[in-house]
C-alpha cells in the first residue's frame, strides 16, 4: 500500500514542480531573507518608555516624596520589628488556615451528612462575614464571654481564665485570621481533592489501603499540584491582610509605620516604606512557591527531564520498535497459519 | 477459593446483578465475557468490596466477603477488616490507575511498605524481581507518564502481585491499549495463569480466553447466560444470546 502510495505522490510533485525547481540561476544563490516587520511594536514601546520616564522624573524631583526619609526610617528598628511581626503573624495565621481547610474539606466529603453540613457552614460563616468584623469580634469576645473555661460540657470546670487574659491582640488576630483563612483554604482543598480522579483511590483500597490512608499516600499529594497555586495566592493575599489587625491595635508592619508617622506627619515617605517590604516579601514567596511548585510537579512535567536524557529515551524506545518490528517480520514470514 | 452464590447488585432502580453464581478452584483462571452493560466489571468489583453487594454471598478463601458470620448473625465488617482482605486480592484496572507522582518502582513498593508496614529496603529487591518478571526492570525509575499503556499495566500487575494476593482480579486490562500494545500484557497475564495464580478475568479478548482459561463466563444483563469449558461456552454455544454476541465479536 504505501509504496504504491509514495509513488502517485511522487509523480504528482514532479508534474508541478519543474517549473520552480529547474531554473536555479546564480542569483538563487545570495537571496536575502526579509522578516515581518512590526512598526507598531515600535510605537507601543515609544509610548511607554515616554510614560516610565515621566514617572521616574516625578519620584526623583518631586521631593514630598521625601526619599532620605524613606531611606532613614526603611531599616529602622521599630520597622523592622514590624516586617518581623508581619512574617510571623502570616506564616501563624497561614498554617492555621491550611490545616483547618484540609479538615474541612475532607469533612465537606465525608459521607456523614452531619459532619459534612457542619463544614458547609463553616465556610459559608466565615466567607460570609467581613474579616474586620470578624477580628473585632475576637477581640472583643471578653464582652461576650468574660471567662473561658475547660471541663465536661455542662459539668464541672476543670481550669478556668478571664477572656481578657487570655485574648490579646495577638492572640486574636492569628485566631481570627487562621479561622477566616480556614473557609477559603477548605475550598481550595475540596477542588484539588476533587481533581484526582476517582480510580486512583480505588487503587489505593485496591492494595488494601484505609481511607485515610488514601487520602494521605495518594489523593492529596496529587490535590497539591491544584492545590499550590492558589495558596501561594492566599499567602500573599495573607501578608496583606496582616496589615487589618490594625483595628486592634496589634503592632505588625502597617501598625509601626502608623505610630511613626501618626508622630511626625511624614505619613507619605512612611507608607512607601511598609509598601516596599510588602513588595519585596512578595517576590520571595513567589520564588519559594515556583520552588514547591516544582517539587509536588514531579511525574507530570516530563518536560523538566533534560533534553540529553529525554533524547535517550527516545532512541532506546525506537530501537525497541525496531526489534519489534523484526520480531513481527519473521512471525509473519514464517506463515504461522493460526488465526 | 472463590464462590459467588446469588450475587445481587443495584444502583438505584438499575439491578445490575440478578443472581449470578461462580466457582473458581485455586489455581484455575475463570473469564467473564459479555457486552458492556452486563454486570461482569461491577461483579469483579463485588469480589474485593469495592462495591457492595445487595443479595447473595461471596467467599474468597473460604473468608465472606463483606462480612463475618457469627452464629445467626452476619456482621458487617469494619474498615480495617475489608481493607485487610482487599490486601490479599490484586486487581488491575482498565485505566492502569498508577499512581502518577510516584515511579514505577515505587509504585510497586507502595502497597508492602504502607499497608503491610515492612521495611522499604527489604521490599525494593522483592519489588525490582516483580518488575523484572514483567519485562520493566530497566523502567523502574521511570514515572508513570514516561511509559507507554502497556507498559503501564504490567507495571500494574506487578503492583498488584506486591501484595501477595492469593486472587487476582483483572477488570478489562488490555482494553485501553492500543491494538499493538496488548500482547505483551496478555503474555505477562499468561505466565502468572501458568504459575498457578487464580485469576478473574473480565475481557473481550476471546483468543486469551480460549487459551487460558479454564472456564468461562458468559453474562448478560446481570445474570450468567452460559458457562462452561472455553471449548464449549466459544465454539458451540447452546444460547441464542452466546451465539449471537460471539458472532459480533469474531465477524
Amino acid at each position: 500500500m504505501s509504496p504504491r502510495g509514495t509513488s502517485i505522490g511522487g509523480a504528482g510533485a514532479s508534474e508541478q514542480a519543474p517549473a520552480l525547481l529547474a531554473l536555479p540561476t546564480e542569483d538563487d544563490e545570495n537571496l536575502v531573507v526579509k522578516s515581518v516587520r512590526h512598526p507598531w511594536r515600535l510605537v507601543a514601546v515609544a509610548v511607554i518608555a515616554v510614560l516610565v520616564a515621566m514617572a521616574v522624573h516625578m519620584l526623583v524631583t518631586n521631593e514630598r516624596f521625601q526619599w532620605n526619609v524613606v531611606g532613614h526610617y526603611l531599616f529602622a528598628e521599630p520597622v523592622l520589628t514590624g516586617v518581623l511581626k508581619t512574617l510571623e503573624l502570616t506564616a501563624i495565621a497561614m498554617i492555621i488556615g491550611v490545616v483547618l481547610g484540609v479538615v474541612a474539606a475532607i469533612a465537606r466529603l465525608s459521607p456523614n451528612p452531619i459532619v459534612s453540613r457542619t463544614a458547609l457552614l463553616y465556610v459559608w460563616f466565615f466567607r460570609g462575614t467581613p474579616l474586620l468584623v470578624q477580628l473585632l469580634f475576637w477581640f472583643f469576645l471578653g464582652a461576650l464571654l468574660p471567662r473561658i473555661s475547660i471541663g465536661i460540657p455542662f459539668g464541672p470546670e476543670f481550669a478556668s481564665v478571664s477572656a481578657n487574659t487570655l485574648i490579646t491582640a495577638f492572640f486574636a488576630a492569628i485566631v481570627g485570621l487562621g479561622i477566616n483563612e480556614g473557609s477559603y483554604m477548605s475550598e481550595i482543598v475540596r477542588a484539588g481533592i476533587l481533581s484526582v480522579p476517582r480510580g486512583q483511590t480505588e487503587a489505593a483500597l485496591a492494595i488494601g489501603m484505609s481511607r485515610m490512608q488514601a487520602m494521605r499516600r495518594v489523593v492529596l499529594p496529587q490535590a497539591m499540584r491544584v492545590i499550590i497555586p492558589p495558596t501561594g495566592n492566599e499567602t500573599i493575599g495573607m501578608l496583606k491582610n496582616t496589615s487589618l489587625v490594625f483595628v486592634i491595635g496589634y503592632t505588625e508592619l502597617l501598625t509601626s509605620v502608623s505610630l511613626i508617622y501618626a508622630r511626625t506627619y511624614e505619613t507619605i515617605p512612611l507608607l512607601i516604606v511598609a509598601a516596599l517590604w510588602y513588595l519585596v516579601i512578595t517576590a520571595v514567596l513567589s520564588v519559594g512557591q515556583h520552588y514547591i511548585e516544582r517539587h509536588f510537579g514531579r511525574g507530570y512535567q516530563v518536560l523538566t527531564t533534560s533534553r540529553k536524557a529525554r533524547n535517550r529515551l527516545v532512541a532506546r524506545e525506537s530501537l525497541q520498535e525496531l526489534q519489534a518490528a523484526e520480531v513481527l517480520g519473521e512471525t509473519l514470514s514464517s506463515g504461522g497459519g493460526h488465526s | 477459593m472463590f464462590r459467588a452464590d446469588a450475587v445481587r447488585k443495584s444502583f438505584g432502580h438499575v439491578e445490575v446483578l440478578r443472581g449470578v453464581s461462580m466457582t473458581v478452584q485455586r489455581g484455575e483462571v475463570a473469564c467473564l465475557l459479555g457486552p458492556s452493560g452486563s454486570g461482569k466489571s461491577t461483579f469483579l468489583r463485588c469480589v474485593n468490596h469495592l462495591e457492595k453487594i445487595d443479595g447473595g454471598r461471596m467467599w474468597v478463601d473460604g473468608e465472606m466477603v463483606g462480612y463475618r458470620r457469627s452464629g445467626r448473625v452476619l456482621h458487617e465488617l469494619k474498615e480495617r477488616e475489608v481493607a485487610r482482605r482487599r490486601a490479599g486480592i490484586g486487581m488491575v484496572f482498565q485505566q492502569f490507575n498508577l499512581f502518577p507522582h510516584r515511579t514505577a518502582l515505587e509504585n510497586v513498593i507502595e502497597g508492602p511498605v504502607i499497608v503491610r508496614r515492612r521495611q522499604r529496603s527489604e521490599v525494593a529487591g522483592v519489588a525490582m524481581e516483580l518488575l523484572d518478571r514483567v519485562g520493566l526492570a530497566d523502567r523502574a525509575n521511570h514515572y508513570p507518564s514516561q511509559l507507554s499503556g502497556g507498559q503501564q499495566q504490567r507495571v500494574a500487575i506487578a503492583r498488584a502481585l506486591a501484595m501477595e494476593p492469593s486472587l487476582m482480579l483483572f477488570d478489562e486490562p488490555t482494553s485501553a491499549l492500543d491494538p499493538e500494545l496488548v500482547g505483551e500484557v496478555l503474555d505477562v497475564m499468561k505466565d502468572l495463569a501458568a504459575s498457578g495464580m487464580t485469576m478473574i478475568v473480565v475481557t473481550h479478548e476471546m483468543g486469551f480466553a480460549r487459551e487460558v482459561a479454564d472456564a468461562v463466563y458468559f453474562m448478560a444483563d446481570g445474570v450468567v447466560v452460559e458457562s462452561g469449558t472455553p471449548a464449549a461456552v466459544l465454539l458451540s454455544p447452546q444460547q441464542e444470546r452466546t451465539r449471537s454476541f460471539l458472532a459480533k465479536v469474531l465477524a
